[in-house]
């Protein structure tokens, strides 16, 4: 177990050295003998020894300064220095350890104990040598670290990329703790033509929280640009970040689905401290989150249901991460929510407010490490107008599509019973190039087709009945019950799309299974007029076609859908 | 007379025999001829009076015989050492004689062992 040692002997006594050196080498080391201080420090730089016996007092460079040289010139590695002595009194002592010395050998030598001292060194250098070692893996390891998060995080950035979040209506604030941060924000364009807004905040930061926004964001882009909604796209993320993340990883969101045309916000909260509503003429309203973080609760248990909020052009939502109300100063106080609702309450110009909370808080923990993330988004509401269409146009790269083509697709009872196609349908039609800008009027059409083909034609709901609450509730019921027990029946939809010069036409049949209506006066007569047309949206279809068609019994609809490209 | 500190540790001896073996000879010559010089220095040191010089020469005197066993002679050594630091030099003289006649003792004893 002995290690063999390159040990330098430095005594200015021939015999002193001489006993050392026997004593040593028996034990199996190899000795370097030097005879004053001098000649130490020279031979301690060419021989690099292991450790080293000092004499205190050599001709000279004494003990003491020869101690003090060779300690610069070992930098960090440990090499102990035992002073050989026969000094006694406390002072000289004292001035051996000051000068670096690491212990004592007093005269005459004793072999027992210098052979424990060193033990005891060689034990202490094995603990200073695992300890660099370590410290040198834990610098390389973060060498590689870095590297892998810098590539993973391109990765990351390509898949949770941001969206419209730059768009006119919204401002952010998003801070990066480290390469990755817990922290999501996500904004898309829906095919209709509104907005889906992200907020989340994963708990921990780093890799895993990483991991998790990823398929949150592939999910919640995906499924935004396919048409499906709040609470579908909810579902979705729900269930795979269940399924995917550890039980304490699990995301606080908040989600908004915006509709221009009737300026409603609907929203979706799960974990978030309070967001605030202010509106144009100061009124501000606080929304809690009333539901448990995504990828807590199993599909079975998780609510989906929101809020709708009717907006006014000009008000604004707020939504963020608790980065805020969590943040810091140096006396290590919280900001708080009471400091934040403060800047709301004395705003006077809402074009300025995200701005002056953003300095507000930033300045708050100026000097101070931060803990977590600052996320903050705000949104405004504008006029559908202001929307433009080419916002819309998400990512239209190839110009070369489908244009000529058609085709059936149709659902029998057990697709009907909780297969939403739409999404599917309007993706489909997605791909025919130019036809995008268009996808909320057709998404329209396709919802208001199909409505009538499952609820009047399959299930034989009566329109009427949604004249009153009561009966629309009825109706609802009624819908889910023939839903649930359908055992016959189908929708059948046929799409045939043609070229045309400047964009195309959509012609889009719609056969249901049930027992059609009398049809033969509705063409060009207000549905009012005519009962059975009542609640089927016809007047709704007609301003988006340019012709509507019942044929046979009226089970078959038939709409025309001109397009014009943008340019 | 009662019995005083012995002029040579035996157990050292003994010990230093085990650690040397072969060169036990060579450590005794080394240690004796090195006695000489610094006997010499400490002559030399004690006329001049240079007290510093007195002091790390009995030191190192000191050290060489405490670890051949001469016990007696390091204590004289050691006296003498304090008397230098002290700067008390008067009786620097008659030390010194007292170790010179020590360490002809000694030189005796130690050349028996070889």
């Amino acid at each position: 177990m002995a290690e063999s040692y390159k040990i330098l002997v430095a005594d200015d006594n021939a015999s002193d050295r001489l006993i050392l050196s026997n004593i040593l080498k028996k034990q199996g080391h190899e000795v370097i003998e030097a005879a004053d201080g001098r000649q130490a420090v020279d031979l301690f730089e060419q021989c690099s020894p292991h450790l080293v016996l000092l004499d205190a007092i050599m001709p000279d460079l004494d003990g003491f300064e020869a101690a003090k040289l060779i300690k610069v010139l070992a930098g960090e590695d440990l090499v102990p220095i035992i002073f050989l002595t026969s000094l006694t009194d406390a002072t000289s002592l004292a001035r051996c350890l000051d000068a670096g010395g690491d212990d004592f050998l007093s005269k005459p030598y004793q072999r027992v104990i210098l052979e424990a001292k060193i033990h005891a060194f060689q034990r202490m250098r094995n603990m200073h040598e695992t300890l660099l070692k370590q410290r040198n893996q834990i610098q390389q390891n973060n060498t590689y670290l870095l590297e892998e998060q810098r590539v993973a995080k391109t990765v990351f950035d390509n898949v949770a990329h941001s969206g419209c979040l730059n768009a006119p209506n919204l401002k952010h604030l998003l801070s990066p703790l480290a390469v990755f941060n817990g922290d999501v924000l996500l904004a898309a364009y829906k095919p209709s033509g509104g907005m889906h807004i992200l907020l989340g905040d994963f708990t921990g930061h780093g890799l895993p929280a990483a991991i998790g926004a990823m398929p949150l964001a592939e999910i919640f882009y995906g499924m935004s640009a396919k048409g499906f909604g709040l609470a579908d796209i909810l579902r979705e993320i729900n269930l795979k970040l269940k399924a995917i993340l550890p039980v304490n990883v699990f995301c606080c969101a908040g989600m908004a689905d915006v509709n221009f045309r009737k300026q409603t916000l609907t929203v979706w909260l799960g974990g978030l401290p309070d967001c605030y509503l202010i509106r144009t003429n100061g009124e501000m309203k606080v929304f809690k989150s009333v539901h448990l973080p995504i990828g807590v609760l199993s599909s079975k248990t998780f609510n989906d249901q929101s809020v709708e909020i009717q907006m006014d052009v000009g008000d604004r939502f707020y939504l963020w991460s608790d980065g805020i109300h969590e943040a810091r100063n140096e006396r290590a106080e919280l900001y708080g929510e009471e400091r934040l609702k403060n800047i709301f309450l004395n705003n006077t110009n809402l074009d300025l407010l995200f701005d002056s909370i953003n300095d507000d808080v930033t300045g708050y923990f100026d000097r101070v490490e931060r803990d977590d993330d600052i996320t903050m988004l705000e949104f405004m509401m504008i006029d559908s107008d202001a929307v433009h269409a080419d916002q819309i146009e998400l990512e239209m790269g190839a110009i070369s599509g489908p244009t000529d083509w058609s085709m059936t697709y149709r659902l029998g009872p057990a697709t009907l019973r909780d297969f939403n196609p739409l999404p599917l349908l309007l993706h489909l039609l997605m791909e025919v190039p130019g036809l995008r800008p268009h996808s909320g009027s057709l998404y329209t059409i396709l919802a208001e087709l199909y409505s009538n083909a499952l609820e009047h034609g399959v299930l034989g709901l009566e329109s009427e009945m949604k004249s009153s609450p009561s009966g629309f509730v009825d109706y609802y019921k009624r819908r889910e019950a023939g839903l649930s027990d359908l055992a016959e029946g189908h929708v059948k939809f046929t799409f045939d799309h043609s070229p045309v010069a400047a964009g195309g036409q959509l012609r889009i049949f719609v056969e249901d299974s049930g027992a059609g209506f009398t049809h033969e006066n509705c063409e060009g007569v207000a549905n009012k007029s005519n009962p059975n047309l009542h609640g089927r949206g016809i007047s709704l279809l007609r301003t988006l076609c340019k012709d509507i068609h019942y044929w046979g019994v009226g089970n078959e609809v038939e709409a025309v859908f001109d397009w014009l490209r943008e340019t | 007379m009662t019995e005083a500190k012995p002029h040579l540790d035996e157990d050292i001896i003994i010990e230093l025999m085990d650690i040397m073996e072969d060169d036990f000879g060579v450590l005794l010559e080394t240690y004796l001829d090195d006695a000489v010089v610094k006997l010499k220095l400490l002559s030399e040191t004690i006329t001049t009076g240079d007290a510093l010089g007195i002091a790390e020469c009995a030191h190192g005197f000191k050290g060489s015989s405490l670890n051949v066993g001469a016990s007696v002679l390091a204590d004289l050594c050691s006296t003498l050492e304090g008397c230098a630091r002290d700067h008390v030099l008067d009786e620097t003289q008659q030390l010194l004689q007292e170790i010179e006649a020590e360490y002809a003792e000694i030189n005796l004893l130690l050349r028996n062992k070889l």
